[in-house]
């Protein structure tokens, strides 16, 4: 089977590490890498509170874009892809997973949870119960 | 470069989900070089007590087939058995041996068909302090 990688980027401290990760990853088992950043629109209680997610959206942008770089410093290309979702991103990895076909999906325990005592952190744990693939976990 | 994993330690329940695992964990271990240990945890919590009999049965068996299944792939592999609750038996062994990969089955051995993940899966997930393969 053709490896088919998905690589959840946040932004957060780890994902430097977790990006070296999916590089290796895909250096021993082969196939390809795509990394993705979910934009979080709050939800909204009032229909006429207008939300304007573009900062949001730049700032994906620039994660996806660093993360990119990381993966090419790694001597990888990886595709990228942004979404929004309102809610917990969760949901939209799970969705992407399943509409690409993915085949492992690569994401930190913790990500931006920073409370220390969350071991598995909400989008980590969304994504574990519900996505159509296998999941590697990394941690610290 | 480096191995990426050396020893990955793999949890066996004999349920039907099984087999999926064992072969993924072979796939892996043949990529990246890294040895096999399959471990089954006799269940010793409270509501499995009358169980254990029958698991006890099972031990010896269950883990030491996914053994010969990965050595005949030429896998380096060992299996083992241990007493106690299954999710931190597994999780406790992982950090004393200094494991650097839990694989597991999302599914295992529970008569709740609804679940996606099971809760031994759930809380290793939770609680283990290396990165974990879970198996879909």
């Amino acid at each position: 089977m053709v490896e088919k990688i998905l690589v959840t980027v946040d932004g957060s401290e780890t994902m430097e590490r977790t990006i070296r990760f999916a590089c290796d990853l895909v250096k021993v088992l082969g196939g390809s890498l795509t990394l993705i950043h979910v934009v979080e629109v709050p939800v909204m209680i009032q229909p006429d509170l207008m939300f304007d997610s573009a900062p949001m959206t730049r700032a994906g942008e620039m994660i996806l874009q660093t993360a990119q770089k990381q993966v090419e410093q790694n001597g990888l290309q990886a595709d990228i892809i942004l979404k929004h979702q309102s809610g917990n991103p969760g949901h939209k990895i799970v969705a992407v997973a399943e509409e690409k076909g993915f085949t492992l999906i690569v994401m930190h325990a913790r990500g931006q949870s920073k409370a220390a005592t969350i071991l598995l952190g909400s989008v980590s744990h969304t994504v574990a119960h519900n996505a159509p693939c296998s999941i590697l976990i990394l941690r610290p | 470069m480096s191995k990426m994993f050396q020893r990955a330690l793999v949890p066996v329940d004999g349920s039907r989900y099984m087999s999926g695992v064992v072969a993924h964990a072979i796939a892996i271990a043949k990529k990246t070089d890294c040895s096999l240990t399959f471990l089954y945890v006799v269940n010793v919590e409270p509501a499995a007590t009358l169980e254990v009999e029958k698991q006890k049965e099972n031990t010896t068996r269950i883990p030491e087939e996914c053994r010969r299944k990965a050595a005949a792939e030429d896998v380096s592999a060992s299996s083992r058995i241990e007493v106690g609750s299954p999710a931190e038996t597994i999780v406790e062994i992982a950090v004393r041996e200094r494991f650097d990969l839990i694989i597991i089955g999302s599914r295992g051995y529970s008569r709740l068909k609804t679940l996606f993940v099971g809760s031994v899966a759930d809380e290793v997930m939770e609680q283990a302090s290396c990165p974990v393969l879970l198996v879909k």
